[in-house]
């Protein structure tokens, strides 16, 4: 392996620093980390997934399966990049990996020696076979096989990179920058459709890239490049890849804007996710060449033709110096002419008796040594190839005569070529084996809005290659509406070979027994070898959508571009079908791999999901409140005095509370105005409780049932006005009640005049409860708040200052209270005038947890107990509702499981001992054993300030029958069992003589 | 006399953040004049009639294009729903036929200017703005980070994103991280 | 990617909507009192391959409910109406 002295794509007045498991490589610009590796003699890159088997870099771009490294350090540090498609940048850094204690001495190639306990299936067999009882065991040895599995080590630190999300829209999107996608995007411009082109490479041209420098491709791509320039509606992104095709036209890309730099430049993203939607794309995603097999096949310096091409043409570097070429087509020709002519010794092995008279004299011209009907039986060498066994074959590919062994430290093997469908795989749709071309070729759908060309339609010639894309190109941009003159296609030009001609169905070698000669494989990535396919065979597996999960075939980044074919072709044989009776798996996205961070884009951290924060917050963090997430939204949890913990907090506020005065932020609570003249009516429909008696000026408590007759939510709704109500919801379910109600409205209650609107955003909200409320209230506003003139569950506007604020009497916490509404933009300021004058009475804010303290001492229901499985009946409402109407879910509540009288209800807990009870523990009879689910279940506790002593509140079968009954309370998880007294759920004033007082 | 808190007076903090140059966005915020919403049944744009006379408006509008004048501009948001910026009290107009509704505190305005503002927005929102398809007139009501927002485009490169008040600090910060690469400059004035 | 075209908003995708309910059920008539036409609303659903009737919900944009015709095999989407508006 070496690099020739001229040559070649690259910029030798750039020398670039890249260094391999610590050794430098000469690199230039241009190069990827791969080819360096060539010009630096590495043959051994890595070891393999399974069974760390040595491998080496194995072809020149996303198929790659064997050069897959570790690159950059630290923070930065990336695993399993392909070598073969990373642009070297100069400071690059990169080791091997999977390999311990050195890429040389891997100990896990034992696993090679393990190899027939490993084969297909070995996960599935060890999940559920023998084993299936011993969780213990299993979890042991899967510790291991984690270890042993698997492939390069991520980095546990933080990605220090930005990344970026983008829409785009366009008429015509082309994938692959080849002759194909070029003459697409020159018609579809030309025409004046709004155009992208993406290109993987960084550099246009496909395998225009790998004719030698000064083909007549070149001057065809200078022109065609230039052209597309001058088109301001042509849009090229280069290093961008289409990895996914969705639904409706929708197709994600990758575009890595700074991975061929050492880091990005200030202030730029390292990779942007585009979602750009396409009225029509191109597929021009060309073709990848397929390996032959032949035992030892994956040895490092067994490589693709094409690949060992790519190398000389572009990178000017000669892969081996010795290279025998195995082929079952023509294209293998003149690439050996190009190694024979830059110095190498070739011979050509051909698996055909017969090959064409003009392929012949390319290689005989270029004095490569051709022998006809011989195929490579065995690949051999640990680290490197050293040579191979060759044998004389008959139609099948068997050997058939004195088998030989040639020295050899390169293999290049050509098994023709498989276009790349997978993006039109991924829309569900099946290619068609073509048995001409020998491959699986996409189906043209005139009305599809993804539609193939080139090398990717199976285009055998250059000239069609051109008038396809062309074609498409123009179509596309037609049915996108634009109407511009196409003019000719680009002339075609004389370009290397690029695709299968005269193509034998042989795709292996074997013995003349028709056995293999060793490890042969069809999946280099994930460690498949044929005789796999073969096992799961005799295991009865026959859909190919379970072969290739029973062997792993085709699964991880190989996604099959390698590997599918040939085992398809093997299942075919076994079964004594043709390939296509046996039919394609399907590709899924993504067809080359993307990182996370680029589909996070900027949502990860505090952006990870949208924040809503309160009209008030920011008092609360200037004085010093701890806070909770709730939802969406930033709640005080409490108000530490001194190094006060929660708990000490939250005891000390509620006890306040039931003492003094609190104040607490409910602006959180779900707001929702009903408008209309069948307000009433709709309210009466949606609510179980009855609505249509509430006079203007108060409000009532109700309770939602879902359609199937559990509860949905509760709260409050006042009456404002003759057409207008204000509902308010739980925080949780607001969104859920908002929608539930417009989707009644729109579809099933059409008639009823009425409209629902969130009014959430629009007012601040502040409960102010204790004893001493109403004098703090009554010393800041001007409205009558006599126990006379605003009893309980009443309203009334008022002004604190100048500013105009409804008062709504209602309690949570079971004291006298009041919920202030305020225009949210003076939410803070009412608030601190509220703080002010409560000075004169002892006020203290509290937090959501003293507030939850409240509601369970006076056995309030909140979102541990509506939670979507409990009944009316279940939470001691049942009283509620209305029996004179029909309202949602009024007939399914009625169902025999939701009356079952044995039904856990909802209970009083009191706790024995020092210590609380974890919310989820289960409840048993006070003597059974503690097994199974138990008779119940706890849902909130709490320290009661109040009795001095912990509670909970509970559901228990046959609850209310249970009265002053001890049960056990078990909290399996925290392995801990406590003694309760059951009670009634209303701990505290259950006649509620505080809050009407 | 209470003043109104902006819920972005932390956020408008003048200053350039972002690469240094010229700046490719510029944000500043502004409380709305007063906000309502305008919502009928059948007979809407009759019902609506007297209210949009007082607003110097004729009709109810059509989806996607704002109705300005000197003392209102309206947005047709729904079939029979007008949202109205305008200092205007209109709570008078409520009716049996016409449920009007104060929102003024309900939404804060981002605005969002500068050469590459339309680069931002489309990595925010999954929709053409290019200028050919979101032209000066036009609104989109759409998600920003899963959340609700009106974008009217006021000028070529002036939009106003009416965003819900409760949300407009995390909505500033996510703006403000997608712009950083474009150069960014706030005004705490609009 | 699915892309609704919303009689009010135009052409959007699917991430602003929710899905919300198979559109063929109706709701049984409010007085009804018999269980099984509520059991049938609330439970049983047919699960057809190929075009089918959904409420989705423009939740982060007009807020309307459209029905929309929607191939369940291939994604397609032929009509999309105001649930207001359709059947009528």
């Amino acid at each position: 392996m070496r690099r020739l002295n001229a040559g070649g794509r690259i910029d030798r007045t750039k020398p670039l620093s890249v260094t391999f498991e610590g050794r430098a490589l000469p690199a230039y610009q241009g190069d990827t980390l791969a080819s360096a590796m060539l010009a630096g003699s590495v043959s051994l890159a890595g070891r393999s997934f399974k069974y760390h088997r040595p491998r080496g870099v194995f072809s020149a771009g996303v198929e790659e399966p064997g050069a897959l490294v570790h690159l950059r350090e630290g923070d930065r540090h990336e695993p399993n990049v392909r070598a073969t498609t990373t642009e070297a940048f100069d400071g690059l850094v990169s080791t091997a990996q999977n390999a311990w204690p050195s890429l040389t001495a891997d100990i896990g190639a034992m696993n090679n020696i393990l190899s027939p306990v490993l084969s297909a299936g070995f996960y599935y067999k060890t999940f559920i076979g023998p084993f299936r009882n011993s969780t213990r065991f299993w979890m042991m040895c899967e510790a291991f096989i984690r270890k042993a599995a698997g492939m390069g080590r991520a980095t546990t630190l933080e990605d220090p990179d930005r990344y970026e999300k983008r829409n785009a829209f366009c008429d015509v999107l082309v994938i692959g920058g080849g002759a194909a996608g070029l003459s697409a995007a020159l018609a579809a411009g030309r025409a004046g459709a709004q155009v992208i082109l993406v290109e993987q490479d960084f550099e246009l041209g496909g395998a225009i890239l790998s004719d030698p420098v000064g083909a007549p491709g070149d001057a065809w791509l200078s022109r065609v490049k230039e052209e597309l320039a001058s088109l301001p509606n042509v849009r090229i992104l280069l290093r961008t890849t289409a990895f996914g095709a969705y639904d409706g036209g929708t197709y994600g890309l990758v575009e890595r804007v700074s991975d061929h730099l050492k880091t990005p430049q200030s202030g730029q993203i390292r990779q942007r996710y585009w979602l750009v939607h396409a009225g029509r794309a191109v597929l021009a995603t060309g073709a990848l060449e397929r390996p032959l097999v032949f035992a030892g096949n994956d040895r490092p310096g067994v490589m693709l033709a094409g690949a060992v091409r790519t190398y000389l043409n572009r990178f000017a570097v000669l892969a081996g110096q010795n290279v025998l070429l195995a082929t079952n087509n023509d294209t293998a020709y003149s690439t050996a002419a190009e190694l024979s002519r830059a110095g190498a010794f070739v011979t050509l092995a051909d698996l055909r008796a017969d090959p064409p008279d003009d392929a012949l004299a390319i290689a005989k011209d270029a004095g490569v040594t051709v022998l006809t009907g011989h195929g490579v039986l065995k690949a051999i060498g640990r680290k490197r190839v050293t040579s191979a066994v060759i044998t004389p074959v008959d139609e099948r590919g068997r050997a058939a005569g004195s088998t030989r062994k040639v020295p050899a430290d390169l293999i290049a093997m050509s098994g023709g070529w498989s276009p790349v469908v997978h993006l039109w795989s991924q829309l569900y749709r099946k290619p068609q084996y073509d048995a001409h071309a020998v491959c699986f070729v996409p189906c043209q759908e005139s009305e599809h809005h993804l539609q193939p060309a080139g090398t990717a339609f199976a285009a055998a010639t250059l000239d069609e290659v051109i008038a396809q894309g062309f074609n498409r190109g123009i179509e596309a941009a037609r049915a996108s509406g634009s109407t511009g003159e196409a003019g000719d296609p680009p002339p075609p030009f004389e370009a290397g070979p690029f695709w299968q001609k005269n193509q034998s169905p042989v795709w292996a070698t074997r013995k003349a027994d028709g056995s293999l000669a060793g490890k042969a494989f069809v999946d280099f990535q994930h460690d498949v070898q044929l005789s796999d396919i073969d096992q799961a065979h005799l295991e009865g597996y026959v859909s190919v959508e379970h072969l290739k999960r029973y062997t792993t075939t085709g699964m991880a980044t190989d996604q099959g571009k390698l590997s599918n074919v040939n085992a398809l072709a093997r299942m075919a044989e076994l079964r004594g079908l043709s390939i296509p009776d046996v039919g394609t798996t399907t590709f899924r996205p993504p067809y080359t791999p993307v990182s996370i961070g680029a589909i996070v884009g900027h949502e990860h951290g505090r952006h990870f999901r949208p924040t809503r924060l309160s009209p008030i917050h920011h008092w609360h963090m200037d004085n010093g409140a701890r806070m909770t997430e709730a939802g969406a939204w930033m709640r005080p949890w409490f108000y530490p005095q001194a190094d006060e913990d929660l708990q000490a907090a939250y005891i000390r506020e509620a006890a306040h509370v039931r003492q003094n005065v609190g104040m607490i932020d409910v602006s959180t609570l779900g707001k929702i105005a009903v408008q209309g003249p069948d307000a009433a009516e709709f309210l009466n429909r949606v609510y179980v409780n009855g609505w249509k008696t509430l006079a203007i000026g108060r409000l009532r408590y109700g309770a939602m049932l879902r359609e199937d007759g559990f509860v949905m939510d509760d709260g409050a709704t006042a009456r404002l006005g003759e057409w207008d109500y204000f509902m308010s919801t739980t925080t949780a379910n607001a969104a859920k009640v908002l929608a539930f109600s417009e989707h009644l409205l729109q579809t099933a209650w059409k008639d009823l005049k009425v409209h629902v609107t969130s009014v959430t955003d629009q007012w601040a909200a502040i409960a102010l409860a204790g004893p001493s409320s109403r004098a703090l209230l009554n010393s800041v506003t001007d409205a009558d708040l006599s126990r006379e003139a605003l009893p309980n569950n009443h309203v009334t506007r008022a002004h604190i200052g100048d500013v105009a604020v409804r008062v709504h009497r209602m309690s949570y916490s079971g004291e006298l209270a009041y919920e202030i509404y305020i225009p949210a933009g003076y939410g803070q300021h009412v608030w601190e005038t509220l703080h002010a004058a409560g000075q004169a009475h002892n006020l203290k804010p509290y937090g959501t947890e003293a507030m939850g303290a409240l509601r369970i001492e006076k056995g309030h229901v909140a979102g541990p107990e509506i939670e979507g499985r409990t009944t009316l009946k279940d939470l001691g409402l049942e009283g509620l509702a209305s029996s004179k109407k029909p309202f949602v879910g009024s007939v399914l509540r009625k169902r025999p499981v939701l009356t079952d009288p044995d039904r856990p209800t909802l209970i009083g807990l009191e706790i024995e001992g020092d210590g609380g009870a974890k919310p989820g523990s289960l409840l048993f009879q006070a003597k059974a054993e503690a097994k199974g689910h138990g008779e119940g279940w706890v849902s909130s506790t709490t320290y009661s300030p109040a009795l001095g002593k912990n509670i909970a509140l509970a559901f228990l079968k046959n609850g209310k029958a249970r009265l002053g009954e001890t049960v056990r309370v078990v909290n399996f998880v925290g392995g801990e069992t406590l003694s309760a007294r059951v009670v009634s759920h209303h701990f505290f004033d259950p006649e509620g003589e505080r809050q009407n007082g | 006399m209470a003043e109104v808190l902006s819920a972005l007076s932390k956020k408008l903090v003048s200053g350039h953040y972002g690469p240094a140059g010229d700046a490719g966005i510029r944000l500043s915020g502004r409380r709305l004049r007063g906000l309502w919403q305008l919502a009928g049944w059948a007979n809407f744009e009759t019902a609506a009639a007297s209210a949009l006379e007082a607003l110097g408006l004729s009709t109810i509008g059509t989806f996607q294009s704002a109705q300005a004048t000197q003392i209102a501009c309206a947005w047709r948001i729904a079939p029979d729903k007008l949202l109205v910026e305008s200092a205007h009290d209109l709570g008078a107009f409520n009716s049996q036929d016409l449920a009007v509704l104060n929102l003024s505190h309900a939404r804060e305005a981002i605005i969002l200017s500068g050469p590459a503002a339309r680069d931002l927005l489309s990595q925010l929102i999954a929709i053409d703005v290019s200028p050919a398809a979101f032209r000066r007139g036009a609104f989109l009501q759409t998600g920003i980070h899963h959340v609700g927002v009106l974008i009217h485009c006021v000028e070529e490169t002036d939009f106003e994103i009416l965003v819900p008040t409760t949300w407009a600090e995390s909505g500033w910060e996510v703006l403000l991280e997608n712009a950083l690469p474009f150069g960014l400059e706030v005004h705490s004035n609009a | 990617m699915i892309r609704i075209n919303c009689p009010v908003c135009g052409l959007r995708n699917e991430t602003e909507f929710t899905y919300g309910a198979d559109a063929t059920v109706n709701r049984p008539a409010l007085d009804e009192q018999e269980t099984g036409p509520w059991l049938d609303y609330v439970f049983n659903r047919d699960n057809p391959r190929g075009w089918h009737k959904e409420y989705w919900h423009h939740v982060q944009g007009c807020r309307q409910w459209l029905v929309l015709e929607r191939n369940t095999l291939t994604h397609e989407i032929r009509g999309c109406r105001l649930a207001r508006e359709a059947g009528e």
